[in-house]
């Protein structure tokens, strides 16, 4: 059974071409990184396979389901969505913040989801806390928290690692992982590509809207993948830490 | 401070804010009066305090909630600490159909002035609602209420232009400074089924706004029906500035001060804000108009005038604190 799929699919967005023929499966289960330079489609791919923007042609389904005619709760149910836009408006605290993840249960169960996923995410102490009064790295746990606590079974996450430091970026990852070893069907934009190799199972790359490759990460992301869509000259090395990619670039 | 409790504190304040206003006025009372007129409505004392000072207070009470109201749902619905019942020009429309009337010779058919600024405020509240279903951008619906707004401006001022005389002019422009002097007890009726249906339907949407604290498109995946709940705010706010308008013309500042006053109280969380902001401006308005009616001026000063005077200070006083805490 597939969790998420894309037939042909052609989005158009203010003029401009931002998918273009895309066809892929994703099964459920697993940690799939979607990779790319930047304006390749990437978030879009993942907005529609929400339902966010409607397809020129070709179609996305999410459970076998076209996500735009799914009511809000069904949808919700089915996927979590984290963007790259990590913006919160009000300084409300943070068990607020992450109990907005498990709307579809009592207040009370909601709040002692939100406590255990932001002991999950490290921040157990930080329950009360404003999010304003909160760094960019710890803000970005708690929206994490948020995306766990609502127990849907597919997680799409759009740069989830941007802007945090070495040590929050692998926290994030290890915590995906695992959701993903313990049966979520995890699918993620990742722009450092070292860390796409070490984390997922899959990599989609993407160039101007198209699928340029699809595989196993060092088949997905091979010289090449790297020089022609990248622009890349580059390979990748085995450390006792996890595979690392070194690139110098061609143009 | 938990809600219950500032909700509590709140409306103990504004009950008691009532009380002296309808015990203090313009023409001093004995204590045996007071009872007298407590006893009996129909004695001169009875008349004073039930027929002039308790509508009136009410009707300042009933007019600060809807503006508390509106200012809280707004602020949480369009994302902005600056939004307030006129930016999505409601206020505007509903005292152009005031103006209309005015200059028609429609004020001297009780409920004529107040018919027409809720129809005003009515078809705001439809362009706006449309427009919200079109378009998802609070941005957007910002500069649509901008320009609504400004319209409707422009065509008061037409009025005001084609004004057939020196007195119906003054007494739109009476109006359009707010007051809740002479209102009687229809006008209090009017407010609190206006402020009902808007406290029901900004209830049910309050959902949707602590939601879009995160942005709309996370709003949008959370499983909540966020354009409805987005249509519900708008409807509500502009229900509750079209009575707010209705009642005493265009009162400024409670709106957008209101929901300041006690933002901090509710971590800021915008659908928590709902009813303490409610109650800020029924205390706000009370109070204003009760300075109104104290002050001793040969010609009472206007409750609009009263809470732009006060309001701005206190306004500026709140953003100074703000921008501090912002720099640390």
């Amino acid at each position: 059974m597939t969790a998420l799929a894309f037939e042909d699919l052609i989005v158009d967005l203010g003029g401009r071409r931002a998918l273009d023929g895309v066809s892929a499966a994703i099964a459920r289960g697993g940690f799939t990184a979607i990779c790319g330079p930047n304006g390749a489609g990437k978030t879009t791919l993942l907005r529609a396979a929400l339902g966010l923007v409607r397809p020129t042609s070709g179609q996305a389904r999410l459970d076998g389901a076209d996500p735009s005619s799914l009511a809000p709760q069904a949808r919700a149910s089915r996927a979590a969505y984290l963007p790259q836009e990590r913006r919160v408006v009000w300084g409300v605290p943070a068990l607020s913040v992450v109990a907005l993840g498990a709307l579809n249960v009592s207040p009370s169960e909601a709040e002692a989801r939100a406590r255990t996923a932001l002991d999950q995410v490290g921040l157990a102490t930080f329950a009360d806390r404003g999010v304003f009064e909160m760094s960019g790295g710890e803000r970005a746990r708690v929206l994490l928290a948020r995306l766990i606590v609502s127990g849907a079974p597919t997680l799409l996450l759009d740069e989830p690692v941007a802007g945090l430091d070495p040590d929050a970026q692998l926290l994030v990852l290890d915590h995906l992982r695992a959701r993903a070893e313990a049966g979520a069907t995890v699918v993620t934009t990742l722009h450092d590509l070292s860390l796409a190799g070490r984390y997922a199972e899959r990599v989609l790359v993407l160039q101007r809207g198209r699928l340029a490759s699809d595989g196993p990460p060092f088949e997905a992301l091979d010289p090449r993948v790297l020089a022609e869509v990248f622009g890349l000259d580059g390979g990748w090395s085995q450390t006792p830490f996890g595979p690392v990619l070194s690139a110098r670039r061609l143009r | 401070m938990k809600t219950p409790g500032l909700n509590v504190g709140l409306a103990a304040g504004l009950v008691a804010a009532i009380v002296a206003a309808i015990m203090l006025g313009e023409v001093p009372l004995a204590v045996a009066q007071y009872l007298q007129g407590l006893g009996d409505p129909g004695s001169p004392a009875g008349q004073i305090l039930w027929e002039i000072r308790a509508p009136r207070v009410l009707a300042a009470a009933v007019v600060g909630a809807c503006l508390g109201l509106s200012g809280a749902l707004l602020q949480g619905l369009l994302r902005n600490p600056l939004a307030d019942p006129g930016v999505l020009g409601v206020s505007a429309t509903a005292a152009l159909g005031a103006s209309v009337a005015i200059v028609a010779g429609l004020a001297v058919t009780p409920g004529a002035v107040e018919l027409a600024a809720l129809a005003g405020a009515g078809l705001a509240a439809g362009a706006l609602v449309l427009f919200s279903a079109r378009f998802q951008e609070p941005e957007a619906l910002i500069l649509f209420g901008v320009s609504l707004s400004a319209f409707a401006g422009a065509l008061t001022a037409l009025v005001f232009n084609f004004s057939p005389s020196p007195i119906a002019t003054a007494e739109v422009l009476g109006w359009m400074l707010g007051s809740v002097e002479n209102r009687a007890w229809s006008d209090v009726l009017w407010g609190v089924v206006g402020l009902t249906v808007a406290t029901a339907v900004g209830l049910w949407s309050r959902r949707g706004l602590l939601a879009l604290t995160l942005g709309e498109e996370t709003a949008v995946t959370l499983g909540l029906p966020i354009r409805s709940l987005k249509i519900g705010a708008v409807l509500a706010a502009a229900i509750a500035s079209g009575a707010a308008v209705a009642i005493a013309g265009v009162v400024g500042f409670v709106g957008l001060a209101a929901p300041h006053l006690v933002r901090a109280a509710v971590r800021e969380d915008p659908a928590r804000l709902l009813a303490p902001s409610t109650l800020a401006g029924a205390l706000m308005l009370v109070g204003a108009d009760l300075i109104a009616r104290l002050l001793p001026t040969d010609v009472e000063v206007k409750l609009g005038v009263i809470t732009a005077l006060i309001g701005a200070p206190l306004f500026g006083l709140i953003a100074w604190r703000a921008a501090r805490s912002w720099r640390t």
